[in-house]
């Protein structure tokens, strides 16, 4: 606990009414104390110090936020801490494996599919999920199901190209 | 030592992988806001909720009793100084400027009345809650033609008008008795710059005087002096800096009113202090555009125009400044690709009760292009002539190069046949209007749409702006480290500058080291925008490499005994004597030798550096032609973008992925602001587009895949060759949108629309036609 708090950006972590809390997140369990209103993406970035998860918006609108929980994209604004107790938790930060970029992350780069890369992580967050359920079959589909992530850099053309081509790849690779 | 086979570095022309990416892709990266800052105190600032108020009293005690709180602040409280730009100084009366904590007076819903500053952000928040405000409303004016009537109310009574800049401008000779005019006004609305990271900063004081702001901007030098002068501080004791940057798009190129307000406030408290926008802050405050254009053309019966006479209005919100750059700019293209003898333009900008505006991709030259090209389209229909057509018979012919318009701008080189004939090509004009001609004829319910525009901008142009500053240096390890002036927030410098290392000195791309945006390490430099960065950046890496060149050679012949002009360039090695495949030095061991006393030629520094900068000493000017295809259904008056052609000249590239990835990310920018994007408020000045759920932010499912092409016409302003690409995409789509879908409608008896082209407006002009 005095260990995450040095990792925070500010967030006074000693406000009464916390629970116990432990999150697991990239493979690895973090015991932690949150207010029972902390949202997830808070928690993650300033008591986890996970700052690669984005805040883009506060309407639940921008997707900059998405993770992984247990294994399906969801955008950690609109979860409550508490709410991801037992399960399993991908930030951005969990998806390479060491040096080796991830398939999708590969793809984007291969690609260019990002600019600034502030959407980035939340865009690659939900591409994993869409390719991992099967939606990534064509160029429709991969528009419709990233609607709920913006970029303002791209315009799109390059993160649909990488989606596709991860799709292909790791479809390949099974 | 002997040579190795090494793959071949890649330089200009490659399509290579960028740099930046594995720190961004895997999180690694910071923005503003990830940083950590010990001890830092959050600022979350009071806006008026009112447009026009006289403020009678701010009460902070309930906020300042509050748990966590630190200070409350008022104009009373802290020195805030006034905002202003040294480049509008002769333009605007002293009075405009603004304060950014406001004192008697609010302007607009935003204005920043208090600001609370807690120990946790959430105590900010909650606190912010508890501050009271008693306004006394004053009359509000939001449309900006009300509020050049002569009874308007007044934004700042002391100056007896709210129109700040009223500018009028002649030149050429009119030809009399024009037989054919046509006029257009053209409203180009508000929208939100809306880059993903919004506004964010960290004011951190040190010893004495010392302050260093962490911050997400577009120009930390810029910043760096514009906050020196105005908070009255030495620039030595100001360092700005930025880690990732995520996005700018024209919104963080000035020195932000907000940025001075929470240094201000460090200062007062001797405290770190940091600010991160919200969403809804940033799509209130960081509005661009706003203009009204009237356009009329003159000409011939064969479609040569004689003259252009417009007139610009542009609304500049509740504290004119940076917005009048915009209108000034929008003025000098006002005659786009055309070689047109007479023009006359007035650039007139107002204060109304709604945000001041900020720059947006383009900066001005969207906003000339999408006026006069929306009223070529009207002359081409009043005479008959295809679009195209009466096009290429204005065309700035290419033996005029280079050419002044008559609004006094220089184009330093262009071939707008070219562009224009690669993109009819690439979108089959021709079968496209076979199949239009076919559906009109069979009464089709979804009219298909063509539209044209062509484009010429100027990049690198600003007064003061045309030159910027880099070093290079190769080190013992081999590596080469650039160091630029320019400041890349998503478009690729490292990448970029790398591969023209890479191309100039044989030193791979993946060997450059690369440093910028810090005030502290970088001696100079003007940031970027205005699609100024690889041809003054990238030009002054050039010179830089070539200065290091020279200097190896001479160690290189001093150390293996030949005469420096038998050194060459082994690409992936370093350097060796022609000829000699097996006498080569590599970089590292030619760095190692310049250190050594006993090694270097004499006449040499003890390192392997230069830093000679670069000066154009103008602009470029990139051109182009966009075509947008689109279908509009009659019924519901969805318009559905079929296809997007874009040809874009921008000299010479250096790297294309980067290049199609800069013209995309414009694209979208200029579809969307035809199709669903705009800032809005209503008849008292309420904004109603403060969230995503209100603002039509376009979406991956709201856009297509774009057909990007590039023909060359290499400038020779800059060794590179090379022009500016980041505003092309938005400067020539909004035209070719916007006539297409007129091209749609014209055979129902629709020859205009005023933007944004939703559905809603779309349907209601066909019922108003029917009516
Ligand atoms: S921050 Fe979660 S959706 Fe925007
Ligand atoms: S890459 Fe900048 S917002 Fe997507």
């Amino acid at each position: 606990m005095t260990e995450l708090a040095e990792t925070t950006n500010g967030t006074d972590t000693a406000v009464a009414a916390t629970v116990p809390l432990t999150l697991r997140v990239n493979g690895k369990d973090h015991d932690t104390a949150v207010e029972p209103r902390e949202l997830l993406v808070d928690v993650i970035r300033e008591r986890l110090g996970l700052t690669g998860t984005n805040v883009g918006c506060e309407t639940t609108s921008c997707g900059a936020c998405t993770v992984l929980l247990d294994d399906r994209s969801v955008k950690s604004c609109t979860v409550l801490a508490v709410q991801a107790q037992g399960r399993e938790i991908t930030t951005i930060e969990g998806l390479a494996d060491g040096n080796t970029l991830h398939p999708v992350q590969a793809a984007f780069q291969r690609c260019h599919g990002l600019q600034c890369g502030f959407c980035t992580p939340g865009m690659v967050m939900a591409s994993v999920s869409l390719i991992d359920e099967g939606r990534a079959t064509d160029e429709k589909s991969v528009r419709a199901a990233l609607k709920g992530n913006l970029c303002r850099c791209t315009g799109y053309h390059n993160i649909v190209a990488a989606v596709l081509s991860a799709a292909d790849e790791m479809e390949a690779d099974k | 030592m002997e040579s190795t086979t090494v793959a071949p570095p890649s330089g200009v022309g490659a399509r290579q992988m960028r740099l930046e990416d594995p720190g961004l892709l895997t999180g690694r990266d910071r923005f503003t806001s990830d940083l950590d800052i010990p001890g830092a105190l959050h600022a979350v600032f009071v806006r008026s909720p009112v447009a026009h108020a006289r403020v009678v009293s701010v009460d902070t005690t309930a906020a300042t009793a509050a748990d966590g709180v630190v200070a409350v602040l008022t104009h009373k409280d802290v020195d805030v100084p006034r905002v202003f730009f040294p480049t509008f100084g002769e333009l605007i009366d002293d009075a405009y400027h603004r304060v950014p904590l406001a004192s008697e007076t609010v302007r607009f819903v935003g204005d920043i009345v208090a600001v609370v500053v807690a120990e946790t952000i959430t105590q900010a928040h909650d606190a912010a809650e508890l501050v009271e405000v008693d306004y006394d409303a004053l009359e509000v004016v939001v449309d900006p033609v009300a509020a050049t009537a002569p009874d308007a109310p007044l934004l700042f009574p002391g100056t007896g008008t709210n129109l700040a800049v009223d500018i009028p401008f002649e030149a050429g000779t009119r030809a009399p008795d024009a037989p054919v005019q046509v006029h257009q006004r053209v409203a180009h609305p508000r929208m939100a710059v809306v880059p993903m990271e919004p506004l964010a900063i960290a004011a951190v004081p040190g010893d004495g005087e010392k302050l260093t702001l962490w911050c997400s901007t577009q120009m930390p030098h810029v910043t760096q002096g514009l906050m020196a002068l105005w908070l009255k501080m030495d620039p030595a004791d100001l360092r700005v800096a930025c880690p990732s940057v995520g996005g700018g798009f024209g919104g963080k190129t000035p020195a932000e009113p907000d940025y001075v307000l929470v240094a201000a406030i460090a200062r007062h408290l001797r405290r770190p202090v940091r600010w991160t926008q919200s969403r809804s802050e940033n799509l209130l405050t960081m509005q661009a555009r706003g203009h009204l254009f009237d356009v009329t053309l003159e000409a011939t019966r064969d479609g040569r125009v004689t003259s252009i006479r417009s007139e610009g209005l542009t609304d500049v919100g509740g504290y004119p400044g940076l917005g009048i750059g915009m209108a000034m700019t929008a003025r000098g293209l006002m005659t786009g690709c055309y070689d047109i003898p007479h023009a006359s333009h007035v650039v007139r900008c107002v204060a109304t009760n709604t945000s001041p505006t900020v720059p947006f991709r383009g900066a001005g030259r969207p906003e000339a292009i999408h006026a006069l090209e929306r009223t070529m389209d009207r002359l081409a229909a009043e005479l008959d002539i295809d679009p195209a057509e009466i096009r290429r018979r204005n065309f700035v012919p290419v033996e005029k190069f280079p050419y002044t318009s008559v609004m006094g701008t220089e184009y330093d080189s262009a071939d707008f046949e070219k562009t224009l004939d690669e993109a009819l090509r690439l979108a089959d004009y021709e079968g496209l209007r076979a199949e239009q001609a076919e559906r009109r004829a069979s009464g089709d319910e979804v009219a298909l749409g063509i539209g044209i525009s062509t484009y010429v901008e100027v990049s690198a142009g600003s007064p003061g702006m045309t030159g910027d500053y880099a070093s290079v240096e190769v080190s013992e390890d081999g590596w080469a480290t650039v160091v630029a002036g320019t400041s890349a927030h998503g478009q690729g410098h490292w990448t970029v500058y790398a591969q023209v290392v890479s191309d100039r000195m044989g030193i791979p791309a993946e060997k450059v080291r690369f440093v910028q945006s810090d005030t502290d390490t970088v001696p100079r430099g003007m940031g970027t925008s205005g699609s100024r960065s690889l041809q003054l950046g990238g030009t002054a890496v050039r010179l830089a490499a070539d200065e290091v060149v020279e200097q190896a050679k001479e160690v290189a012949a001093h150390l293996l005994e030949a005469s420096p002009e038998d050194i060459e360039i082994v690409p992936g090695v370093g350097l060796g004597v022609r000829g000699v495949p097996h006498r080569t030095l590599e970089w590292g061991e030619l760095a190692a030798a310049v250190a050594d006393d006993a090694r270097r030629p004499p006449q040499l520094a003890p390192r392997l550096f230069a830093d000679p900068g670069f000066e154009q000493g103008g602009g470029t000017s990139p051109f182009g032609c966009h075509i947008a295809i689109v279908e509009v259904d009659l019924q519901t008056g969805m318009t559905t973008l079929r296809r997007f052609v874009a040809v874009d000249d921008c000299g010479v590239v250096v790297n294309p992925l980067l290049a199609d990835g800069q013209v995309h990310g414009g694209l979208a920018a200029g579809i969307g602001q035809v199709l669903f994007e705009y800032s809005a408020f209503d008849d008292e000045g309420n904004p109603t587009t403060t969230s995503f759920a209100d603002y039509g932010m376009p979406s991956a499912a709201d856009l297509i895949s774009y057909d990007t092409a590039h023909t060359v016409t290499p400038t020779t302003r800059n060794p590179l060759g090379a022009k500016g690409l980041g505003e092309a995409g938005t400067t020539g789509s909004i035209a070719a949108v916007h006539n297409a879908v007129m091209d749609a409608l014209r055979p129902h008896g629709i020859d205009h629309i005023d933007l944004p082209l939703t559905p809603m407006r779309v349907w209601q002009a066909l019922q108003d036609r029917e009516s």
